[in-house]
């Protein structure tokens, strides 16, 4: 008796969840906006310790590992270039791209991030149950006008939750760089070596800008 | 110089006018791929380009600094507020052009709130109570009415444009009020000055920004194409208030590759 009812039980927990399964995508939704809510208040906290620019550049570093999808931003902003490099360049490429994407937005952090932003996430849209845009406005003490802010959060494989592309009123950032890479790579021959010199010299100075800023 | 603008002449614009519309119409707008730059012309705009980045480290870029370190940031808020609350003709004429009646009346209200409560637009109290601020120009009216963009210019001095927007931009020069009665009172100077301080107050309004490209950029050039693209779109697109709309508004398109498409960068 008590075995029946249990698969009563079971089986009316399955058709349910079948019958809501659309709400899946909804789910989705909410988990993302809390990720980046999270994720933003994790940032926010860690500037406003008041740690000195080497800490504060290896916080946002775990952060950005944490939270952002790395390797696949790198592929995709290397667009039909990746089908054309060899197996070395793009492993060169992929380590390039991971430190100069964090130098870049630890950078970026760092300069629009003062001790009075808040992010709030607003809303979100979800695409399927793996794939969102998570909505924020950051409001910043100097002016009344918000930055819309869009965070485009998939799941991956293990079902964590990682950012793929952030959209600054509108400009997703992923697409720019695609089309400034596919820039670069153009007028240096169609040759994605050319692309990964220049990621070379530029995250070297960067770095060396930080720490002439830290020092 | 300036000629008062008689009806006859008043005629001539607006006839000139619908032709430009007729030939930007026929290039029907087309979707555009995620890589297709559409830069025929990127030689001459590259050393436009070079030009303008020249001008604007000699000019506009230290015009800008000392705009940022005299003014504390309310009073530079004020002024760009002020200046967007005397652009309200060309919005409203664009919102009602696009059949926007919605934004039309919000740019109505914001005008008749700022005015007044905001002390001729220095404040924008009219945000706090619920009505946003939104941009609309003619470029954008050309592209709801189906013109396609063109290809990619720079202009010197303006910067990054396309053949819409210079159409629209001289359609809102010419349909503004304040530049019409400029003009028709002999008050030249007025325009330029507008014109002048606009440039000073868009520099330091985007001075992050611009200082993050020029940094952080591999090809400026490039990423300032990318930038200018997409964010017209979003503009076109009203992506700013989805929320208004029953169905959800992008910037961009959800389904256009994106990263994480695994099967995408490595199958294709």
């Amino acid at each position: 008796m008590f075995k029946n009812r249990f698969l009563f039980a079971v089986v009316l927990t399955l058709s349910l969840a079948i019958n809501t399964a659309p709400s899946f995508a909804e789910d989705f939704g909410k988990k993302a906006e809390t990720f980046i809510q999270t994720m933003a208040d994790k940032a926010m906290e860690t500037y406003r310790s008041g740690e000195d620019d080497k800490v504060l550049e290896l916080e946002f570093r775990n952060i950005l590992n944490e939270g952002f999808d790395v390797r696949a931003i790198g592929k995709w902003v290397l667009g039909r270039y990746w089908r054309k490099a060899t197996d070395s360049e793009k492993e060169e490429y992929l380590k390039l791209f991971e430190d100069f994407i964090i130098v870049t937005y630890a950078n970026r952090f760092k300069d629009y991030s003062g001790t009075d932003i808040t992010l709030t996430v607003t809303e979100s849209l979800t695409k399927n149950d793996q794939d969102a845009i998570v909505r924020s406005q950051i409001i910043r003490p100097q002016s009344a006008e918000p930055i819309l802010v869009d965070w485009r959060v998939k799941g991956n494989k293990d079902t964590k939750l990682k950012v793929v592309d952030v959209l600054i009123a509108g400009v997703s950032m992923s697409q720019t760089q695609r089309s400034e890479f596919a820039s670069v790579i153009k007028r240096n021959g169609g040759e994605v070596s050319g692309l990964i010199d220049a990621l070379k010299s530029k995250t070297t100075q960067l770095v060396s800008n930080v720490n002439k800023a830290a020092n | 110089m300036t000629k008062p603008a008689t009806r006859k002449n008043l005629m001539k614009r607006l006839c000139g006018l619908a032709a430009i519309s007729v030939v930007l119409a026929a290039c029907a707008s087309q979707p555009q791929a995620v890589d297709d730059e559409n830069d025929p012309l990127e030689g001459l705009n590259r050393t436009v380009h070079g030009f303008n980045h020249v001008v604007d480290v000699m000019l506009l870029r230290p015009a800008a600094t000392l705009y940022r370190s005299l003014l504390p940031p309310p009073v530079q808020e004020g002024i760009h507020n002020l200046l967007s609350n005397l652009t309200t003709p060309i919005i409203l004429l664009n919102d009602l052009l696009q059949g926007e009646t919605e934004r039309a009346g919000t740019t109505l209200t914001r005008f008749a709130i700022n005015s007044t409560v905001g002390v001729l637009g220095f404040g924008d109290p009219a945000s706090e109570m619920g009505y946003k601020k939104h941009g609309e120009d003619f470029g954008q009216t050309l592209a709801v009415w189906g013109a396609g963009e063109g290809p990619y210019i720079v202009l010197p001095i303006f910067g990054p444009s396309n053949p819409r927007d210079v159409v629209g931009r001289v359609v809102d020069y010419f349909s503004d009020p304040i530049n019409m009665w400029a003009r028709n009172t002999d008050r030249d100077g007025l325009p330029i000055a507008r014109g002048v301080i606009t440039a000073v107050d868009t520099r330091a309004y985007y001075y992050d920004a611009i200082e993050d490209i020029n940094t952080n950029s591999l090809d400026p050039y490039a990423a300032m194409r990318s930038f200018y693209r997409q964010k017209r779109t979003s503009e076109i697109m009203n992506s700013e208030d989805i929320k208004t709309k029953a169905a959800p508004n992008l910037s961009f398109d959800f389904d256009a590759p994106s990263p994480g498409d695994e099967e995408l960068t490595e199958a294709r």
